[in-house]
């Protein structure tokens, strides 16, 4: 019984929607993209990767379907439903609010030092 | 635009894909590793490590992918479901009329159903107000093995209560209840009101208190204290306004000043009882006191088991007390047995078989609306036949197709409910007017939440099972016509054949009904021509009671001013005083025979009242012999009787009554028999009761007494006359129930249960019939319309148009036939079972079942001839040329 904490899934759930809104991936691809477009500095565990895909898709906010990879590997391509999509822009907007704020009370701890 | 159906995956499903998902992860990044340069075995090894938790994340995938998928079914469920509902309700409004028809029948049959079953809740399921039910007994007393019928049935005396209340051991208590009238004056308005007098220990057993104020005791069973009422709740409310101030106020009554204690709660009758408004303390001391009293039964007994002990062992004890009894007392108790009966039995009484034949009939009303419903969604379902098979070519399972018929049963079955509803009150409305008679008194019945619950159960049920008969049909007819179709079909033998034997049933089950009401209506016929022993047309009745004591003089003065004053009032023919047969307030008394001891100890049980010198001329009773009473016969000259000539037959059968001298009141002095009169009925199915009768000038009853008028023509008319003359004789008199022998006469239980019987179960045969009508159309039409083709070319082959309206008509006479082939000996078995309902009338009637199969072949011709007739004028060349 994992059950990751909410936090962690929290963020690993919002990073999976962010990903499929570029296109519509597989599991390893989501993984591959991560790490690459944040420079190596996140890197998702596959397994908590797997579960949030598995949890969402539960949630109704992406679907999947059998496909094939670039490399002609049969593999469960995701994509963003309607729904994945109205929660990825509430979400990223709550996100992007929250990293302001911790800038800014990073900004004026900075003043007084 | 409806997404595609999305097929949903099994437990094991689930797992394999997640495995190999999973699987090609692994293998990918392991592709990668190798890539750099990595030992395949290595990099597979470097790819699980850095994966994580594979066993847990592919578990908890599998959960997620179990809920989702369920979620997923449930909502493609409610999405083809709301569609579902949607094609039903629209296509049961392209057809309105067909679906108005369908659904009045549907709501009939639910209505009636509902209606006649809230009588049922009523009686049988609401809780009954005396604690716990199954310990509450009523102890009937039964002569020779038979409790009595009518007033005096079951009651027992003063001396069987006290004896019992020695003898067994089973109960907590024995109570005696009986029936009188008092009247109450109430803010200077005198009414006459039903009251049970009421041993004290009576709310114990009955496990009754007061809502307001408190009950009776044991030190208010006898003297002054007893002088007090406890009122039943409609009374406190109808005359006392629901003011509780009431408590502790003293009225007058015809028993002098009495006390009002307490109110009792709302719902709380008297057993057997319940059209009493008040209860009164009963002592029973000096009855007791007198060991010739011990004959006179009155008293109705009820008892509350003790913890712990069954009705068996009750009746047991019960049994061993009465025959001790018998022993020691023969002259009281000889032929005299008391049964154990549960307290609900005894409300209800024989109630039972009465309403569950009418439950019965509604039940069949609504099979039969239950059938067309389903002929309905068949027909459909044939005219949707490509709809249809193109929908499983299209992969929808037979479970869809079904699933369609039932979302048009639901739309039904809402709808349904709705009118059934709306029904079921009109006709609790009208069972209100004219049930009340045939039920037990003060039987109260509404559209209460549990009767509301059946009727919405009850359509759901019928719409369900009319659904399911089409459905189940037309789709296995399917099967076979997708592969056999040639697109134009003759519609499959099953549909037809089911549609047939759906129509063949309802005009069965209509047969049935038919015949049932045939049986009571000649059952009514032959009560209401029975002779009773009097004439009741043309004639009138109404009661008095003092509203305070008249000494004996006082009463024969005024007993003689009121005839007097009656007798001049124009239209009047004949004035006498006495109590009319089917009353009810006769007393039945035992009669001893001056010289002749009691048979087994036991005296002749006669009915016994007093009678003016001439009832019998106002009641048109015949004298058989001897003479009535005369005005010699008051105080101070010999006291005379006159007796009925079944009495007469009885006691001196070879002649000699006559001079005979008899006591029918143990305490009053021997009465000579002047003469012998006609017998009469108590009720319009009992047999003639021997009676006797004392001249009301030398035997009075204190209380007050009824008067019978003979009018020259509507007796109506006099009625205004006959208030005037009473008011101008006595002011204070109320006169209770004033109205014609004939009114009294159907009223009688005996000829209004049936009455109402018969009448709810000939409209239930009439709605029958109609909505049978409704499908015997509906198969003709079509029949009509699926043989078209045949019969245009028939008529293009020179078939004359006689022969072809024939063929059209064809089914619809067989399937009459059939309804009366069967329907008939079912109707003559069911209707020998029901020979307790019946008043000689035998189960088989060969007029009346011709009667009724004539109706029903004249019903069908009517329903299809319509569409007959149209076959006959189909156009050959306009078939030859679509062919």
């Amino acid at each position: 019984m994992t059950a990751p904490s909410e936090r962690l899934q929290g963020t690993v759930d919002v990073l999976i929607l962010k990903t499929l809104a570029w296109k519509p991936m597989h599991g390893y691809a989501i993984a591959k993209f991560l790490a690459d477009t944040s420079r190596g500095e996140l890197t998702v565990e596959g397994a908590a990767l797997y579960q949030g895909l598995h949890r969402l898709e539960r949630k109704g906010l992406i679907r999947s379907r059998w496909g094939t990879s670039d490399t002609k590997r049969r593999v469960r391509i995701y994509d963003l439903t309607p729904k994945g999509r109205a929660q990825l822009v509430a979400e990223a907007d709550g996100w992007k609010r929250h990293a302001a704020a911790v800038a800014r009370v990073l900004a004026v701890r900075d003043a007084h030092a | 635009m409806r997404e595609p159906i999305i097929p949903t995956r099994s437990r094991e499903q689930i797992a394999a894909d997640n495995r190999a998902e999973l699987d090609g992860w692994i293998e990918e990044r392991a592709a990668d590793f190798a890539a750099g340069g990595m030992a395949p075995e290595a990099a597979r090894r470097r790819a699980l490590k850095e994966f994580g938790d594979a066993d847990g994340a592919t578990q908890y995938g599998a959960r997620q992918d179990v809920a989702g998928d369920r979620r997923l079914r449930v909502r493609f469920w409610i999405e083809e479901l709301g569609s579902d509902l949607r094609i039903a309700a629209r296509t049961l409004a392209r057809t309105p009329t067909v679906t108005a028809v369908v659904l009045l029948t549907f709501a009939v049959g639910v209505g009636s159903t509902t209606a006649v079953f809230s009588i049922v809740h009523a009686m049988f399921l609401r809780r009954l107000p005396y604690g716990a039910e199954q310990t509450l007994v009523y102890l009937p007393a039964a002569d020779n093995g038979v409790i009595r019928p009518g007033l005096g049935g079951g009651r027992h005396s003063a001396a069987a209560l006290v004896a019992l209340r020695e003898r067994t051991r089973s109960f907590s208590g024995i109570a005696g209840a009986e029936q009188g009238n008092i009247i109450l004056t109430v803010n200077g308005e005198p009414e006459q009101v039903t009251a049970v007098a009421l041993t004290p220990d009576g709310f114990d057993v009955l496990q009754a208190r007061a809502a307001i104020g408190r009950t009776f005791g044991a030190r208010e069973e006898s003297g002054p204290a007893s002088q007090v009422v406890v009122l039943l709740d409609g009374l406190w409310r109808r005359r006392f306004g629901g003011d509780s101030g009431a408590v502790g106020r003293t009225i007058e009554s015809s028993e002098g000043p009495v006390g009002i204690i307490g109110v009792m709660p709302p719902g709380f009758r008297v057993p057997t009882y319940e059209q009493a408004e008040v209860l009164m303390p009963r002592d029973l001391a000096p009855l007791l006191r007198n060991a010739n009293n011990s004959q006179i039964r009155f008293l109705r007994l009820f008892a509350r088991l003790k913890p712990g002990v069954s009705g068996e062992t009750a009746r047991g004890d019960v049994d061993r007390a009465m025959g001790t009894l018998r022993t020691d007392f023969p002259r009281s108790f000889a032929g005299i047995d008391t049964r154990v009966m549960p307290i609900r039995t005894a409300v209800v009484g024989d109630a039972k078989p009465r309403l569950l034949i009418l439950m019965g009939a509604a039940g069949f009303v609504l099979l039969i609306a239950c059938a067309n419903v389903a002929g309905i969604l068949l027909s459909r379902a044939i005219a949707r036949r490509h709809e249809l098979s193109v929908r499983v070519a299209l992969g929808a399972g037979r479970g869809r197709l079904i699933r369609q018929f039932l979302a048009e049963g639901a739309v039904l079955a809402a709808l349904g409910a709705g009118l059934g509803l709306l029904v079921a009150q009109l006709g609790i409305g009208v069972l209100r007017h004219t049930a009340t008679a045939a039920l037990p008194a003060g039987t109260t019945f509404a559209l209460e939440p549990l009767v509301a619950f059946f009727a919405v159960g009850a359509s759901v049920a019928t719409a369900v099972a009319s659904a399911l008969v089409p459905a189940l049909g037309a789709t296995r007819a399917l099967g076979v016509a997708l592969r056999t179709d040639d697109g134009r079909v003759s519609p499959s033998h099953t549909n037809r054949r089911m549609r047939l034997g759906l129509v063949a049933g309802q005009l069965t089950v209509s047969v049935v009904l038919l015949v049932g009401a045939g049986l009571l209506l000649r059952t009514l016929q032959r009560l209401s021509s029975l002779d009773l022993g009097y004439t009741t047309e043309q004639a009138l009745t109404f009661r008095l009671q003092f509203t305070r004591p008249h000494s004996p003089a006082e009463q024969d003065a005024f007993w003689a001013s009121l005839y007097e004053q009656l007798r001049g009032i124009p239209g009047v023919l004949t004035v006498g005083g006495g109590n009319i047969p089917t009353s009810g307030q006769s007393t039945v008394t035992g009669l001893a025979i001056e010289g002749r001891p009691a048979e087994n100890g036991r005296l002749p049980d006669v009915r016994y009242t007093p009678a003016s010198d001439d009832y019998f001329a106002a009641l048109g009773i015949p004298i058989v012999r001897g003479r009535t009473f005369t005005a010699g016969d008051q105080d101070g000259a010999p006291p005379v009787a006159v007796i009925s000539a079944g009495l007469a037959q009885q006691l001196w059968p070879g002649g000699g009554a006559i001079g005979a001298r008899v006591r029918p009141d143990p305490g009053k002095a021997w009465s000579t028999v002047v003469g012998v009169v006609g017998d009469v009925r108590m009720g319009a199915a009992d047999a003639p009761q021997p009676s006797i009768y004392t001249s009301q000038r030398q035997d009075r009853w204190p209380g007050g007494g009824a008067v019978v008028i003979r009018t020259v023509a509507d007796p109506e008319a006099v009625s205004a006359g006959i208030r005037q003359v009473v008011h101008r004789v006595d002011p204070s008199l109320p006169i209770i129930g004033l109205r014609t022998l004939e009114e009294f006469r159907r009223s009688t239980p005996a000829v209004a249960e049936r009455r109402l019987q018969m009448q709810l179960m000939l409209l239930f045969a009439f709605v029958a019939l109609a909505v049978s009508a409704v499908g015997v159309y509906g198969v003709s039409a079509y029949a009509m319309e699926a043989r078209r083709r045949e019969f245009g070319i028939r008529l293009a082959l020179g078939a004359p148009r006689r022969r072809v309206l024939w063929l059209a008509l064809r089914d619809g006479v067989s399937v009459a036939a059939l309804g009366g082939f069967v329907g008939v000996p079912l109707a003559v078995l069911l209707a020998s079972r029901l020979r307790d309902l019946l008043y000689s009338v035998g189960p088989f009637d060969p007029l009346k079942i011709g009667v009724v199969l004539g109706t029903l072949l004249l019903v069908v011709m009517a329903a299809s001839i319509v569409p007959a007739r149209r076959a006959t004028l189909i156009d050959p060349a306009q078939t030859m040329r679509t062919e």
